[in-house]
């Protein structure tokens, strides 16, 4: 009965059935487990990939973010004091090297040492080159997403990427972001609103399900 | 408001209850709960939204390159460490013996050569330790970004300070924008 769904108000996919286990290796992680800290990269690694690469569009950007959040938690998940939060805290290590990601990439293009031209058309081929098609696919896919994306706003669009592609609950944005529980919803409640005036993407969603 | 049965919930419900159903006032909820049309609405735009996640998560590349992972130092256990330490001090040894063997010194004093020789080789290792912990020089290693972390985003911060202090932003590639 979707009387269910009313009452709590899970993230779209992916629930969060890993969250013990998560909690009992954080400990051991923080008490100097480093095969628990081992056991939480290979829980966590494809989540912060994805989250990094949904920013970058570059698999091999979103490989060098991936691994120094694991660098970086590794060195300070001993000052990690509440491991229930462990996965707002990874979450926030990366937000972190993203946009320091960025501000080395201004850096080095203020100083014009930027090598790359379009990295995300080199990507898409290197990645997909077997299937011409599905490559295509995947290059409009992206495209309208972008698109989608830049009509919001820096927040708006953070908070719904973290919450619809990167499946993370309004309490652990909260945490991740440090802002109020009520901010972060009314900034989604406003990046749905552009979502459903995005008919172009929206119908490009519900074709590509049919295919 | 009195929610009767078509008075269906308007935008601004839909979009608070796509956010969290919670939020609705009760005769909203109540309206919900009893009318499949605007549940039906609630979940095609969630279903669009699982799309959209389902199709990103696809349509992203595999990581080819693992995380990082914690391994401990490698010690006289492993055979194959033992194997490159053994022949590393076997080397060492016959250099040490050559050169003692030799050495004008060695035909008078060799005990005491012999100990300088060992101590000279072992500060050649630890030396060579040393370089390959370290090989990088110190300016480099700070250009590299291996430096310690705090003093990177102090230097980050100090030549390109972020804009509005809040979050990264999407990466438009179509524009080349990176912060906006
Ligand atoms: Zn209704």
């Amino acid at each position: 009965m979707p009387q269910k769904n009313h009452e709590d108000n899970p993230p779209p996919t992916r629930s969060a059935t890993l969250s013990r286990q998560t909690v009992i290796l954080t400990e051991e992680a923080v008490a100097g487990s480093e095969t628990a800290f081992n056991s939480l990269v290979d829980l966590f690694q494809e989540d912060i990939f994805r989250m990094a690469y949904y920013r970058t569009l570059s698999r091999m950007d979103a490989e060098d973010i991936t691994q120094n959040v694991f660098i970086k938690a590794f060195k300070n998940i001993s000052r990690l004091q509440s491991p229930e939060r462990f996965k707002s805290w990874l979450f926030s290590i990366a937000l972190n090297q993203v946009r320091d990601f960025y501000r080395k990439k201004r850096l080095l293009t203020m100083l014009g040492l930027s090598g790359k031209g379009d990295d995300h058309e080199q990507d898409y081929e290197e990645e997909n080159a077997p299937d011409p098609l599905d490559n295509l696919m995947k290059q409009d896919f992206w495209k309208h997403v972008e698109l989608f994306l830049d009509k919001l706003s820096r927040m708006e669009r953070e908070i719904f990427t973290l919450r619809f592609m990167n499946h993370l609950g309004i309490r652990e944005i909260s945490n991740i972001l440090k802002k109020n529980e009520s901010t972060v919803k009314t900034h989604l409640y406003r990046a749905l609103g552009k979502f459903r005036k995005e008919s172009t993407m929206r119908q490009f969603l519900t074709e590509e399900k049919t295919l | 408001m009195n929610y009767g049965k078509d008075n269906h919930l308007n935008e601004d419900q839909f979009l608070l209850a796509t956010v969290d159903k919670t939020e609705l006032p009760a005769e909203a909820r109540e309206h919900l709960s009893e009318c499949p049309q605007c549940r039906e609405q609630i979940e095609n735009m969630e279903r669009e939204l699982t799309l959209l996640s389902r199709m990103a998560e696809d349509f992203a590349p595999q990581q080819r390159k693992r995380a990082f992972r914690y391994v401990k130092p490698r010690n006289a256990g492993n055979w194959i460490w033992s194997l490159r330490t053994a022949s590393g001090a076997a080397v060492m040894v016959v250099l040490a013996v050559t050169l003692v063997w030799w050495s004008p010194l060695s035909k008078t004093t060799p005990e005491v050569v012999t100990g300088v020789t060992f101590q000279e080789s072992d500060q050649l290792m630890a030396d060579i330790d040393t370089l390959v912990d370290n090989a990088l020089p110190p300016i480099h290693v700070y250009i590299s970004g291996e430096s310690g972390p705090e003093l990177d985003e102090e230097f980050m911060e100090f030549v390109v300070p972020i804009i509005n202090n809040t979050t990264p932003t999407y990466n438009s590639g179509l524009k080349g924008a990176v912060l906006c």
